[in-house]
């Protein structure tokens, strides 16, 4: 890493970036039309079916004998949820159990009969059990298309703050940066199949932020070496060479920093909810986070920029050669 | 500085941090109440999402649809009056259709036009800038909604009562107004173009009239305690209100104009004069009121409208348990303290005093975020709860990364006030750079997204100009306190290399 030169090896991080992409838009794309999804969206965004045990406070004093009743009930069908919920009612309470859309419709029938027939015939007739199909459309899937359009806009003023404060070049080297990583970030996520919640979607966020911060750090060192006396006279390559290995340590300890706090949080909040998925998605999110944006901020966009920087460099020697020209 | 001014402001404002912190977390029980009142901490009314409060649900029935256990409740005893009650009913799925609503339209139109409305209601709650959530249909013919509870922690845990039942009654009031259906109309008791028996009173506009078009925009409106729905209103409603303005205006015992969706009423417009403007204010009790009628009466602005009557006196709120367990607000609370926690101790093994001071940073960052919240509202989950700790990711990051700054320069051999005015200068540039950039991101976002989003961007916003702010207050502290320390070197953990002559 002292001496590893990021420009030269140039071909083989646009061959593993667009590779990485590529079968990452296909896995989705096939997704899409075979499985209704190009990502594997989780369980705050799919459509799925539910079995409501609404009992009442003079059958059943608190919802413990009920969840034992109702798992009984549930083995004996050979169904099992995936999520449950408890809320009050003005006559006792509710028990909803939510099972994934795939899950045999005529078995949670028959399940939540057996349920109401037992509660029904247990008590005094007040409780009941049944069963419906929700369609979501993504859920509040708006605020995702949002998202992505806040994110698109704050891209592109980075790119414009980065070519007044820098130049074009650097300007056109980060925003390359930011839609690089992300898109090898959602890459990752399509074809893994991690479920995409709130989880994933919170890291996908963090690559960008990330990437902001880190290319910030990354141009502020070509900004400083470029100006050194010494370091002036090297290649646009040797200069992006050496301020990517100066930077790279920074770059590292902002994507796993930023990523290890995310997973702090949603490994905490996987205790309260005791909830699988969700450590899952968290810990696979953080990794694919901090992966995109070490490799595409500290190795793929230096090779990047010092082609950009060179072709720059060219124009304003010859722009430079014949306004002098002209000039004499 | 003087060692005694330094010693005494360093105390007076560590004092003013404990004593807000102590207001900022801690809650009890008013002396002398009898637990009858309680204070509640700047924490514990932090409005929370779904996520750590659940989302409160209900399901919409239309007019003649009932519910399986409704259907077996009603069945009479008595066999003869059975066979009637139940050709009153065909089985659709798992509810229960009247078959008077089936003889106007058949199961698979019915069908569609629950799908249309639950679009309609989905376009109608998008407006709420809710943090999270959804319209979907269910059993084909009901439609099932749920939203954010909104409650801050000590309404989810039942310890501020009041709190509880003001969100329960938002929420109630919310989803009733939204679901209201039929098509805008304006409308008065005394005069008016054609008499409705049913409502006993007069549609004001002509019966070929397209309402839609003479209104532009229906806006929330607030300003100084004052809540209104402000009707902004094309050239053609701009005639119109004025030719209906002075007929209402001049009859003695109805001088309003009421505006209708369907059959429910939502505002009154009191004409006393005519009204000649393009736009005009009619005032509401409530912002939540303000919001809800002017979502719907865009809505029904725009020809969006439900085309199904939905039974809205019946409907059950559940409010469940939330997503994440009912112990996630207070693991997030021990998630986020772990994090300022951990930031601090790491500090004080590093940075020996200066540690204490970026303490004394990192608390204020805390309690700034705390009281933003509490201020704006702001509803946090999960999504929101990370913004806040990136936001103080890059506050400890600015500063470790400034303090190292300054190491590099003492093992150079400066002097301590060198070191630190070259590391700080060092770094000047970067650091402007990042939030410059931060700050910019967190505006568009902010402004360009809805709901989670959007305050997602309001938190890093918050949180970016406090990391820069609290960049300098950092500094100004390590001179403070470190005046009249002996060895300054020392102070922060650092070790002069002395230069060799």
């Amino acid at each position: 890493m002292t001496d590893f030169k990021f420009s030269n090896k140039f071909h083989i991080f646009l061959i593993i970036s667009s590779v990485l992409i590529a079968i990452g838009i296909a896995v989705g794309l096939v997704c899409q039309f075979v499985f209704g999804g190009f990502f594997n969206f989780g369980e705050e965004y799919a459509s799925y079916k539910t079995v409501t045990v609404s009992y009442a406070y003079v059958d059943y004093s608190d919802d413990d004998k009920v969840v034992e009743l109702c798992d009984k009930e549930f083995e004996a069908a050979g169904v099992s949820y995936y999520d449950d919920f408890y809320g009050e009612t003005t006559e006792g309470g509710t028990l909803t159990f939510k099972f994934y859309k795939s899950c045999d419709s005529e078995k949670l029938q028959n399940a939540a009969a057996s349920i109401d027939g037992v509660i029904k015939s247990e008590g005094s007739g007040l409780s009941e059990a049944e069963f419906a199909t929700v369609e979501t459309e993504l859920g509040s899937g708006n605020a995702l298309i949002y998202c992505a359009i806040a994110l698109s806009a704050a891209v592109a003023f980075q790119f414009i703050y980065f070519a007044i404060r820098y130049n074009l070049n650097g300007a056109c080297a980060a925003f390359l940066a930011n839609v690089h990583n992300l898109l090898l970030y959602l890459a990752l996520m399509a074809i893994t199949r991690v479920p995409f919640g709130s989880a994933a979607f919170a890291f996908g966020v963090i690559t960008v932020l990330a990437t902001v911060i880190s290319s910030c750090y990354y141009f502020d060192r070509v900004r400083k070496n470029s100006k050194s006396a010494d370091l002036s006279r090297l290649t646009p390559f040797e200069l992006c060479d050496l301020s990517a290995r100066e930077s790279f340590f920074s770059t590292a300890i902002i994507s796993v920093g930023l990523a290890a706090a995310g997973l702090l949080l949603f490994v905490t909040l996987s205790i309260s909810s005791l909830s699988a998925y969700l450590v899952l998605s968290s810990a696979l999110g953080a990794v694919f986070a901090a992966l995109s944006c070490i490799y595409g901020t500290a190795i793929f966009t230096p090779s990047v920029h010092a082609r950009f920087k060179k072709i720059a460099d060219n124009f304003k020697a010859t722009h430079g050669r014949a306004a002098k020209a002209v000039k004499a | 500085m003087g060692k005694i001014k330094s010693r005494i402001l360093t105390g007076f404002v560590a004092a003013v941090i404990l004593v807000v912190a102590f207001f900022a977390f801690f809650s009890w029980n008013v002396p002398g109440s009898n637990g009858v009142k309680r204070y509640n901490s700047f924490i514990s009314s932090i409005r929370l999402g779904g996520d750590f409060t659940g989302n409160a649900y209900t399901v919409i029935y239309p007019d003649g649809v009932i519910s399986a256990a409704d259907y077996e409740f009603g069945i009479p005893d008595d066999e003869d009056k059975r066979a009637e009650y139940e050709s009153k009913y065909q089985k659709c799925g798992e509810v229960y259709v009247s078959s008077d609503t089936l003889a106007t339209s058949d199961k698979d139109e019915l069908k569609a036009k629950i799908a249309k409305d639950a679009e309609v209601l989905n376009k109608r709650f998008s407006k709420k800038d809710y943090s999270g959530y959804s319209v979907s249909v269910q059993n084909d013919y009901t439609i099932r909604i749920s939203v954010p509870t909104d409650f801050s922690y000590s309404a989810y845990a039942e310890k501020n009562a009041t709190a509880r039942s003001e969100a329960t009654t938002a929420i109630s009031q919310t989803i009733q107004a939204l679901s209201y259906s039929g098509e805008l109309s304006l409308r008065n008791t005394k005069v008016g173009k054609i008499y409705d028996s049913k409502l006993d009173n007069y549609i004001l506009t002509p019966i070929k009239a397209d309402i839609t078009s003479y209104f532009k925009s229906f806006k929330k409106y607030v300003s100084a305690g004052n809540y209104a729905v402000k009707v902004n209103l094309t050239k053609e409603g701009r005639e119109l209100f004025n030719s209906i303005s002075s007929s209402v205006s001049a009859n003695e015992d109805d001088k309003n104009v009421r505006f209708y969706i369907g059959e429910d009423q939502l505002l009154a417009l009191t004409c006393e004069s005519t009204i000649t403007d393009k736009s005009f204010y009619i005032s509401t009790n409530n912002k939540a009121t303000a919001q809800d009628y002017a979502i719907v009466l865009n809505s029904a602005a725009n020809g969006e409208t439900l085309s199904v009557g939905y039974n809205l006196e019946d409907m059950e709120i559940i409010y469940p348990t939330a997503s994440l367990g009912d112990y996630s607000a207070i693991l997030l609370f021990v998630a986020l303290m772990l994090v300022l926690v951990g930031a601090i101790v790491y500090a004080i093994v590093r940075y020996k005093k200066l540690g204490l001071v970026f303490a004394m940073s990192a608390l204020v960052f805390a309690l700034a975020l705390i009281i933003a919240l509490v201020t704006l509202g702001t509803q946090v989950t999960a999504a929101v709860a990370l913004s806040a700790v990136l936001g103080f990711a890059l506050m400890c990051g600015v500063n470790f990364v400034s303090f190292e700054a300054v190491r590099k320069n003492t093992e150079k051999g400066h002097t301590m006030q060198s070191a630190i005015k070259a590391g700080y200068k060092s770094l000047l540039a970067t650091m402007i750079d990042m939030h410059l950039v931060l700050l910019g991101v967190s505006i568009i976002v902010g402004l360009v997204a809805v709901g989670e989003v959007a305050a997602c961007g309001l938190v890093l916003f918050i949180s970016t100009i406090a990391s820069y702010i609290l960049h300098w207050f950092t500094r100004f502290m390590w001179f403070v306190a470190s005046s009249p320390a002996k060895d300054k070197f020392k102070f922060g953990g650092y070790k002069r290399r002395m230069i060799d002559d």
